[in-house]
């Protein structure tokens, strides 16, 4: 299919002013809804791209987020008082996700104990030329954040003394990251290189390989099936207290 | 986890508390009579609307907690945090918003008595919500929602009728190219 075609089969009107307005309002109101609710930050993330020429289509989507919000507005995050408090975090990437700049996105989970405690996903600043690079630096996010979190995790007296382990779904990222000898294919991902490799040095986190289909990271880089986006959610620790019986559902 | 005590409190005028160091005049606001044509009168005290206004805020409040033996947390600037012995005290600072959090009810009590008499706050008692995140609390955790908020969303778009979907996905999503060809 041509780009023109493409063009041609959806309509393309933009909204009024009025209504684009209103387009921005509803997105900014649920960019902060999103503080409590991880399982829509993809689409939110995606349609806040938009906002300075909304079209219809765009309206569409976002009222297709209220369709889905209306199934239990009560719900939230829970956060457990049972058991430890071990960091982990899961990161991920979309290689060239966006197909006009080509500029991939990092996306980061963040757990402490069971709950989950911090969230991301960030359009990233420069272009990636692979996968692996892509997923290397979605990987130094992820060691910003955690480490931001021991930090005030420290402060608040709660030390964890563990490894850190970080779930990552690709392989030669976690080779570039393991393996000492500098390569020239990764000169220029230098800086990210330097901050995972310290970090792994020194004992503070483990890079570890999760298959693809373990990836919580999901629920915030695509569109997913119902069944799998429900089970992604209770994994998230989303569920509502409102209606116990749609535990995470 | 380890069911510390939840209390939150609200500074009233929490702007007006901030001292100045500059000299800042103002016109007359409207209801009192001009002696002279040019007259004008000099702040003494920080106003809403003032660029300094939020910086001088969290100067004086930050001064004052410093002053009852509370530090700042180095990664997080509105993080204040006491500690004595093994017990610990914490307050988060949302501008006039104050969680205070710890094991140590005592200190707890203790500092809101003394914010009262330095600021005049309003006491809130527990948590249950804190910048239109509602909390609720169980033997097993903490739960956060936002469900006034997102009752909110459903009137102001019209929408509390409408019937629920399992996902949030429009079909247009997932063929994202077509949806960026969209933009200009």
């Amino acid at each position: 299919m041509t780009h023109s075609s493409r063009e041609n089969a959806y309509s393309t009107s933009l909204l009024g002013d009025s209504e684009a307005s209103s387009f921005r309002r509803l997105i900014g109101r649920l960019l902060y809804l999103t503080n409590t609710r991880p399982n829509i930050v993809f689409v939110v993330h995606h349609l806040s791209q938009f906002v300075s020429f909304p079209t219809n289509d765009h309206r569409r989507v976002a009222l297709k987020i209220l369709f889905y919000l209306k199934n239990n507005p009560g719900r939230g995050i829970f956060i457990s008082n049972k058991g430890h408090c071990q960091i982990r975090a899961y990161s991920d990437a979309d290689w060239a996700a966006c197909p006009k700049t080509r500029k991939s996105i990092i996306d980061l989970l963040v757990y402490i104990g069971d709950s989950i405690v911090s969230w991301k996903t960030k359009n990233q600043i420069t272009i990636s030329c692979s996968s692996c690079e892509a997923e290397y630096r979605a990987l130094a996010a992820t060691v910003c954040e955690v480490q931001w979190i021991s930090y005030v995790l420290n402060d608040l007296r709660f030390s964890h003394t563990k490894l850190v382990p970080i779930f990552c779904d690709n392989q030669s990222a976690i080779y570039i990251a393991n393996n000492q000898v500098y390569h020239e294919r990764t000169k220029h991902i230098e800086i990210d290189c330097h901050l995972t490799r310290e970090k792994i040095q020194s004992g503070f986190i483990k890079l570890l390989l999760v298959s693809s289909s373990l990836q919580l990271v999901d629920i915030l880089t695509k569109p997913l099936q119902p069944n799998i986006f429900s089970s992604l959610c209770s994994k998230l620790g989303v569920l509502d207290i409102y209606n116990p019986n749609l535990k995470g559902a | 986890m380890q069911n510390w005590e939840l209390r939150q409190i609200d500074v009233n005028n929490a702007f007006l508390h901030g001292d100045l160091h500059e000299d800042i005049y103002m016109q007359l606001p409207p209801g009192f009579k001009q002696v002279h044509p040019q007259q004008v009168c000099k702040l003494q005290r920080s106003l809403y609307g003032l660029r300094q206004a939020s910086r001088q805020w969290y100067f004086k409040l930050s001064q004052f907690l410093i002053s009852h033996g509370y530090h700042y947390s180095q990664s997080d600037h509105s993080l204040f945090i006491k500690s004595s012995g093994d017990r610990i005290t914490v307050l988060l600072i949302y501008v006039d918003d104050v969680v205070l959090a710890g094991d140590n009810v005592q200190e707890i009590l203790n500092i809101i008595d003394q914010l009262h008499k330095h600021f005049r706050i309003k006491i809130l008692e527990n948590l249950t919500y804190f910048l239109g995140l509602e909390v609720a609390r169980s033997q097993h955790g903490i739960h956060l929602s936002q469900r006034k908020y997102v009752l909110n969303i459903f009137q102001e778009a019209d929408m509390l009728n409408c019937a629920p979907v399992p996902t949030p996905y429009d079909t247009l999503i997932s063929r994202k190219c077509i949806f960026y060809f969209l933009t200009r």
